[in-house]
């Protein structure tokens, strides 16, 4: 009987740990009976752009901080170029000066082949006052105080030296050395082409814009001749005409650099309530190549903000998300992962009044893109992707 | 060799314990307030659940009070089950395994066979399950999970006492406190997905009374019965809609509702136990409660129906021979039970449940304590054929010591 207690004992005790190694495995509908068909549902919705969208804003910007100055014609866009110097000599006689940009680049429309046969723009470098040059209010050529007027060829691939008129440099710099009243104003006249110079926030003293001044003076030994060099305290290229008189294409949308087009979107969201969880949401703009300008550096990074009070009350907008733009040929589509704005507009958390749509860093050069707006064929629409579940019921 | 059967019972406890998880799994488990216990320890277990009359030394009743008064000795008892289920549905099966303590209880007889006090911490109802379900939306693949955990839980403190020669009554405070909480996810696989997070937490407490009485007409006759009358808990609950990328998480909802009631139905059972030549001893019970008189509106999914159960018993009592060997020592018990659960299928049906149990006692510290040891297997689940069914392995332990307390010394004197 002690055996057979025993055996049973020792039996149950392997059964035991026999049973407890085992992998657990729940059966294959245990979910679905629990949560049942209706419930719990993973689903997703395309939606598109109201109406309202595509409302736009055209400004200049402040452009000073830009490695990048354009002088020419591309398109609608007439640009010039804004020089400020400071702590000029204002004693000295100055026999020669002259002003140097170095090449960056150059920009037209069309494909490369434009450049097979060379283009040209006549040069203008005035004196213009400094008060007031912010992104609203460009500089305004003093035309009694034309320093030079020369020929620039698309084909000059480096240096542009400009021989400024030295009795005019006398005479600006005899009444303005500390340079706070005056500036150097380029524009250009029948210009087919823009050219792209190194900025002074290009860093590289080879290529800053610089002016050289070669002046005489008497010692002991006789006359003789000095020079002095100056890099530029300020530069920037500005578009002088009014940003509003750009004619564009209204079955598009547009962001911009150099000049900064902002656009409006709105998505209608009213049709979720609180409880559907925002897995996902994925904003596409689909750009059109024919109507975007490529700029110097390659690449367009285009930013969309939540906007936070309505569109023009305000440049009110929270921290954006990014989507770059690699230039080809062909159209392209952009995705802007929205999810966060998207849960926060159906939770109720914020109202919902929108995306502004820009560029980043408007004021590095010139660029634009344009997207399909809600006036185009439904498959170029913007459209927001939404993957969302509905919760299963909470009862015990 | 008690001392080997004690040190395999340990070992195999705290392997088991160590390898398995204390989660259910039963999918029975996730319906209505889970699964319901009313048997914790091993010996009751052994006779089916048909203790509700049983007059035993080493035994202290979770149900029935008034049975406390047969306790000699201060008694500490601890339990511990192992369960492993079998499921089957229509789409296929599965196995999952349990194990946990299933409680502590104390008794202290203050005047032996006359006033027994006991008090004791055991499981009211378990509330154990994960399920998932696999989907693709887009190419994006993506997981479902429910996840229910938790239950009550139920302090008990009361006395038996015999007030009249052959009748003996008691009665238990209850209190019951516990959380139960459900989870419901849905996990992407790709990172560029916010996985959704539904929480609910349910916090549950509230107490009632026990009344118990136990007659003994005769010396091999014992008729006794139990009452819980309806009593109230109190319950809030707790939500928290959300979704989570990472360590971001985004709230929808997360608010705490008032404070509400349900009534909890009352509770009754009556039993009979004959012995017969002092050895053998047979029990039967019924226990009724009416879950149909559950009043909680909205808080429980599923449809509820009045649970009993049926359980009949037998006992092998020791030999009280002082020259026994060891296992004429021993218990030895088995037993059948029927029973109708609380809750429906999601068709409506009811579902039932039964079983066989075999158990052993064996006793230590010269006859002091007692180890009970019982094994059950039953079947549970609806009546249709597209009902979930469980084969369902116990293997309940109870560790039941004895000792004299407050003996009073006496002192010599010269």
């Amino acid at each position: 009987m002690k055996q057979l207690v025993n055996s049973i004992l020792i039996l149950v005790l392997a059964g035991v740990i026999l049973v407890g190694c085992s992998k657990d495995k729940a059966i294959p509908d245990g979910y679905q009976r629990i949560i049942g068909n209706d419930e719990g549902q993973i689903a997703n919705k395309i939606l598109l752009a109201e109406n309202e969208s595509g409302a736009r804003e055209i400004k200049r910007v402040d452009t000073s901080q830009s490695t990048d100055l354009l002088l020419g014609t591309y398109e609608q866009y007439n640009c010039g170029i804004f020089l400020q110097f400071s702590n000029l000599p204002d004693t000295l006689n100055i026999v020669s000066a002259d002003l140097k940009f170095h090449v960056q680049d150059r920009l037209a429309p069309g494909d490369s082949s434009y450049w097979d046969t060379p283009h040209q723009a006549t040069v203008n470098i005035y004196l213009s006052d400094t008060t007031g040059v912010g992104p609203e209010n460009p500089p305004i050529a003093d035309n009694t105080y034309l320093l030079a007027s020369e020929t620039i060829y698309s084909d000059s691939l480096n240096d542009i030296i400009f021989s400024l008129d030295t009795m005019r440099v006398n005479q600006w710099l005899k009444t303005d050395s500390s340079g706070t009243e005056h500036g150097i104003w380029l524009t250009t006249e029948n210009a087919d082409y823009m050219a792209v110079f190194y900025a002074f926030e290009s860093l590289e003293a080879t290529y800053m814009p610089r002016m050289t001044l070669i002046y005489n003076y008497t010692d002991s030994t006789g006359t003789k001749l000095d020079t002095l060099t100056y890099y530029t305290a300020r530069d920037q290229f500005i578009f002088p005409d009014p940003p509003e008189n750009l004619t564009l294409d209204d079955n598009f949308l547009y962001i911009g650099r150099g000049v900064a087009f902002r656009s409006y979107l709105k998505f209608d969201f009213s049709e979720f309530d609180t409880t559907q969880h925002i897995n996902r949401a994925i904003l596409e703009l689909t750009s059109n190549a024919a109507h975007s300008i490529r700029n110097t550096d390659g690449v367009n990074n285009s930013l969309i903000y939540r906007m936070t009070s309505a569109w023009g009350e305000g440049d009110v907008w929270e921290t954006p998300q990014s989507a770059s733009y690699s230039p080809t040929v062909a159209d392209s589509i952009l995705s802007f992962d929205i999810t966060p704005s998207v849960q926060a507009w159906i939770s109720g958390q914020y109202e919902n009044f929108g995306f502004q749509l820009q560029s980043f860093n408007e004021g590095a050069t010139l660029g634009r893109i344009a997207f399909y707006s809600v006036n185009s064929d439904s498959v170029f629409q913007p459209k927001v992707y939404l993957y969302y579940t509905s919760p299963a019921s909470q009862e015990f | 060799m008690i001392r080997n059967t004690i040190f395999f019972l340990l070992i195999g406890i705290i392997f088991i314990g160590m390898i398995s998880p204390a989660t259910a799994q039963s999918f029975f488990s996730s319906r209505g307030f889970g699964e319901r216990t009313d048997y914790t320890s091993a010996q009751a277990i052994g006779i089916g659940g048909a203790n509700i009359a049983l007059p035993d030394q080493f035994q202290i009743n979770t149900l029935n009070p008034a049975t406390l008064v047969n306790i000699n000795l201060s008694r500490l008892s601890g339990d511990f089950i192992h369960q492993s289920f079998w499921t089957t549905s229509p789409e296929g099966s599965g196995f999952s395994k349990y194990n946990n303590l299933n409680g502590i209880s104390l008794a202290i007889p203050l005047k032996v066979n006359r006033l027994v006090v006991a008090a004791g911490l055991t499981p009211f109802s378990q509330f154990d399950y994960s399920f998932d379900e696999s989907g693709v939306i887009d190419d994006y693949h993506y997981q479902k999970i429910v996840e229910g955990e938790g239950g009550l839980n139920k302090i008990h403190v009361g006395f038996g006492s015999t007030i009249f020669k052959r009748i003996s009554l008691g009665a238990y405070f209850n209190y019951y406190f516990g959380k139960m909480t459900k989870k419901w996810r849905v996990d992407y696989v790709s990172d560029l997905f916010w996985d959704t997070s539904d929480d609910i937490v349910r916090k549950v407490w509230g107490s009632s009374f026990t009344f118990g009485v136990n007659i003994n007409p005769i010396s091999s006759l014992y008729l006794g019965g139990f009452f819980t009358p309806q009593h109230e808990l109190t319950y809030r609950d707790a939500v928290q809609f959300g979704t989570q990328k990472g360590s971001y998480f985004n709230k929808l909802m997360d608010y705490e509702l008032e404070e509400q009631k349900m009534t909890m139905p009352e509770m009754w059972g009556t039993g009979a136990v004959f012995t017969a030549k002092n050895r053998y001893r047979f029990a039967a019970s019924y226990l009724l409660e009416p879950w149909s008189k559950f009043d909680g509106s909205g808080i429980i999914a599923n449809e509820l129906q009045d649970r009993y159960r049926f359980s009949v018993g037998m006992e092998l009592l020791p030999s009280n021979n002082l020259v026994a060997k060891y296992h004429e020592k021993m218990t030895y018990r088995a037993g059948y039970f029927y029973q109708q659960l609380n809750f429906t299928d999601e068709d409506g049906q009811a579902i039932k449940e039964y079983g066989f149990s075999l158990g052993f006692g064996f006793p230590y510290y010269s006859g002091k304590g007692r180890v009970d040891l019982a094994l059950q297997y039953g079947k549970r689940g609806g009546l249709s054929s597209d009902s979930v069914k469980e084969n369902v392995f116990q293997v309940y332990i109870s560790v039941i010591a004895g000792e004299k307390w407050f003996v009073r010394r006496n002192r010599n004197t010269e």
